[in-house]
C-alpha cells in the first residue's frame, strides 16, 4: 500500500469488496472560505479510519458533511449503498451512522440511563410505541453497553452532573445504541485523562472486533490515533494530503512537514 | 459484546441498580397519590361546603389542566409559548358559535373545538416551530393578538365586542367534576409521558435540539405533535369554560392575564416536571387570592415580591428544585435535610437518590 493524496483509498480490512461509506468530491465553503475541497473519503466495513490535520484543515467540516449535519455544496455521499445526499441528520442516524461530538452533546435534564435509551431511534416507530417506556431489547442493549464501559454506577445520575470523561463514555454508549455500522468520533479524547483514554481505546477496539463497527476518528491525539487506526487520512487546508497506514503516514515527508513535525 | 459481558449479567446489574425504585408501590407512587387526591376532591361537594368554595376549586382544576398542557410544549419541549391563549379563545368561540348559531349540543362542540384548535396549531406550528427561543415566543404572542383582533372584527359571525350569550342554565357540579376529571387525567398523562420515549425525546429537544436530531430523533414531528396536543387540550378547556360562564366576548376569551398566569403557575411549580404545574397552580391561586382578600388592589406589590423571591431562590421551580436540587444552594440544602436521617451523607448517594426520585 502506498500513500496517496488523490486516489480512492484502498480497502484495508479483511476480504471486504465494498465500502459502507463512499464520499466523492465533497466541497464545502463558508462565505469565501473553502473549508473542504474536492475530498474523496471512503470507509470499508469494520475499518477504523483516522482523520487528522492541523486546526482549520476541514476535519470537523468533513465529518459534518458526512453525517449531513452540514450540507455539502458539492459531491456525493453513499452510505450502505444508499445516496444520503438529500437526507436529514436524523434520517442518516437512523440508517446506522452514530456519532459523538467535539463538544459533548448529552441531555443534562435526563439521567445517564435515559440518555442511553434515547440513542436507539428506529425508522417508522409509531406514536403508540413512542408513548410506551423503552422496550426490553432497548434496555438490554443499554445495559450491555453501560456494563462494557464500566459505568453502571452512573446510570441514575443526571448527565449534567458527571465528569467530562464520563460524558465521553456516555456519548459513545448513545452512538452505539442502535447497533450502527459506522460511528464518527469527533475528538473523543479531548479533555480526558490518560487512564480514561486507554479505556476508551479498549472500548473502541472491542466494539470494532465484536460488532464489526467501522469508526472514523478525528483526533489531535496522535498517539491515540496511531495506535487504533487501520488507515489514516491527513487533511491540510481542506484537501487530502495523504492516505495510508499509520506506518506509511509516519514516514510521509509531506505529512511530517505539514502536521507531525520532526 | 457477549464475551465482554454476559447479557444476563448486564440485565441483573441494571435491575439491581434500579431495584428500589422498581418496587410497584414506589414506582406508581405518583399515580396512587393522584388517585387518592382525585377521590378526596370528588367527595368535597358532599361535605356541605358552599358554592363559592366549589367554584374556586373548579377554577383551580381548570388552571391545572391549562398549565399542564402549556407545560407540554413550553416545559418539556422548551418552546416557551406566550400566545397559548389563542387556542383557549378559539376553543371558546367554536363552542359559543356552534351552540348559539347552530344550536348544537354542548357535548358535541367540545371535541370539535379541540380539533379546530389542533388544526390551527398545525397550520401555525409548521412555520413557527422552526423558530427558537424568544423568536418563537414573540411570534406566538403576535398570533394571539392578531386572532383577538380578527374575532373582534368578524362581527357578522362573532358579534364582535357585543359578545355571544350562551344558555344561562349551568350545572356547576357538572363542571366541577368535569374539570376535576380532566385535571386527574392530564397529570396521569404527564406522568406517563415523562417515562415514555416520547417524553424523554421532548426533554432532549429542550436540552439540545441539534444533538437530538443527530441521535435520530424526529424533532419536527415530535414538536408538531406535542404542540397540537397541547393546543387541543387548551381548546377543549376553553370550550368548557365558555359554556360555563354563559357569555363570551374577545376580551374575556383572549385575555392577556391568561398568558401571564399559565406561565407563572408552571414556572413556580417547575418547568418540565409532572407535578410542577399542579403545585404552581395551587400555590399561585392560594397566595394571590389570600393577598387580594387581605390587601385589596395593593396585593400585587406583595405578590410581585413573592414571585421574585421564588424565581431568585428556586429558578427551577419548587418541584424542579426538590428533584434536581444539586444545581441550587436551596436545593442542596433541601436534599441534605431530607437525607440526613437516611444515612445518605455522601454526595454520590445523595445525587443518585435525587435523580432516582426525579425519574419517578
Amino acid at each position: 500500500m502506498t500513500t496517496s493524496a488523490t486516489s480512492t483509498p484502498p480497502l484495508t480490512k479483511g476480504q471486504q469488496d465494498h465500502y459502507i461509506l463512499e464520499a466523492r468530491g465533497i466541497t464545502k465553503s463558508f462565505g469565501g472560505v473553502r473549508a473542504v475541497r474536492e475530498v474523496d473519503f471512503c470507509v470499508a466495513p469494520g475499518e477504523i479510519v483516522g482523520l487528522v490535520g492541523p486546526n482549520g484543515s476541514g476535519k470537523s467540516t468533513l465529518l459534518g458533511c458526512l453525517s449531513r449535519d452540514i450540507p455539502a455544496d458539492r459531491g456525493t455521499i453513499e452510505f450502505n449503498g444508499e445516496d444520503i445526499g438529500g437526507l436529514r441528520t436524523m434520517q442518516v442516524a437512523r440508517r446506522g451512522m452514530g456519532r459523538t461530538f467535539q463538544n459533548v452533546r448529552l441531555f443534562p435534564e435526563l439521567t445517564v440511563w435515559e440518555n442511553a435509551l434515547l440513542g436507539r431511534q428506529w425508522k417508522g416507530v409509531g406514536l403508540g410505541k413512542l408513548l410506551r417506556p423503552p422496550d426490553a431489547a432497548t434496555r438490554q442493549r443499554a445495559g450491555d453497553l453501560i456494563d462494557l464501559m464500566e459505568i453502571p454506577h452512573l446510570t441514575h445520575l443526571y448527565a449534567g452532573n458527571i465528569s467530562g470523561g464520563q460524558m465521553r463514555l456516555v456519548e459513545l454508549v448513545m452512538a452505539m445504541m442502535s447497533s450502527p455500522t459506522l460511528v464518527l468520533l469527533d475528538e473523543a479524547t479531548s479533555g480526558v485523562n490518560p487512564t480514561l483514554i486507554e479505556s476508551l481505546k479498549h472500548y473502541v477496539k472491542v466494539l470494532n472486533d465484536e460488532e464489526n463497527v467501522a469508526f472514523i476518528v478525528v483526533e489531535h491525539n496522535i498517539g491515540f490515533i496511531f495506535s487504533i487506526a487501520d488507515r489514516i487520512v491527513v487533511l491540510d487546508d481542506g484537501q487530502q494530503l495523504a492516505n495510508g497506514t499509520p506506518h506509511e503516514i509516519s514516514e510521509n515527508k509531506e505529512v511530517i512537514d505539514a502536521y507531525l513535525g520532526a | 459484546m457477549s464475551t465482554v459481558v454476559q447479557p444476563a449479567e448486564a440485565e441483573r446489574r441494571i435491575l439491581a441498580a434500579t431495584a428500589r425504585p422498581r418496587r410497584k408501590v414506589v414506582k406508581y407512587r405518583s399515580l396512587i397519590v393522584l388517585l387518592l387526591a382525585g377521590v378526596g376532591m370528588g367527595l368535597v361537594p358532599y361535605s356541605g361546603l358552599n358554592d363559592s368554595v366549589l367554584l374556586t376549586l373548579s377554577t383551580m382544576f381548570m388552571w391545572i389542566i391549562l398549565s399542564s398542557s402549556w407545560n407540554f410544549i413550553s416545559g418539556f419541549t422548551g418552546y416557551v409559548d406566550f400566545g397559548h391563549g389563542v387556542f383557549f379563545g378559539l376553543g371558546g368561540y367554536v363552542t359559543g358559535l356552534l351552540v348559539v348559531k347552530a344550536e348544537m349540543p354542548f357535548a358535541t362542540t367540545v371535541p370539535l373545538a379541540a380539533v379546530f384548535a389542533a388544526v390551527f396549531a398545525l397550520l401555525i406550528g409548521f412555520p413557527l416551530l422552526r423558530l427558537r427561543g424568544v423568536y418563537f415566543s414573540i411570534a406566538m404572542l403576535g398570533s394571539f393578538l392578531a386572532m383577538r383582533e380578527l374575532v373582534l372584527m368578524a362581527t357578522p359571525l362573532t358579534e364582535g365586542a357585543q359578545g355571544l350569550v350562551l344558555p344561562p342554565e349551568v350545572n356547576r357540579l357538572f363542571f366541577y367534576y368535569l374539570f376535576l376529571g380532566g385535571a386527574v387525567l392530564i397529570v396521569a398523562f404527564a406522568w406517563w409521558l415523562r417515562r415514555s420515549q416520547f417524553g424523554m425525546s421532548l426533554l432532549a429537544i429542550k436540552d439540545d435540539e441539534r444533538g437530538a436530531e443527530a441521535r435520530g430523533i424526529n424533532t419536527t414531528l415530535l414538536k408538531l405533535t406535542v404542540f397540537c396536543l397541547s393546543a387541543a387540550i387548551t381548546g377543549a378547556v376553553g370550550a368548557c369554560w365558555a359554556y360555563e360562564i354563559t357569555f363570551i366576548d374577545p376580551e374575556i376569551m383572549f385575555r392577556d392575564s391568561f398568558l401571564i398566569n399559565v406561565a407563572l403557575m408552571t414556572v413556580l411549580g417547575g418547568l418540565g416536571t409532572v407535578w410542577g404545574p399542579v403545585v404552581g397552580t395551587v400555590l399561585f391561586l392560594m397566595v394571590r387570592d389570600t393577598l387580594w382578600a387581605e390587601q385589596g388592589n395593593s396585593f400585587l406589590v406583595v405578590f410581585g415580591a413573592f414571585l421574585i423571591a421564588i424565581v431568585l431562590f428556586m429558578p427551577e421551580g419548587i418541584v424542579g428544585t426538590v428533584q434536581r436540587g444539586e444545581r441550587t444552594v436551596l436545593g442542596r440544602l433541601i436534599n441534605r435535610v431530607r437525607h440526613r436521617g437516611a444515612g445518605a451523607a455522601d454526595a454520590d448517594s445523595l445525587e443518585t437518590a435525587t435523580a432516582v426520585r426525579s425519574v419517578q
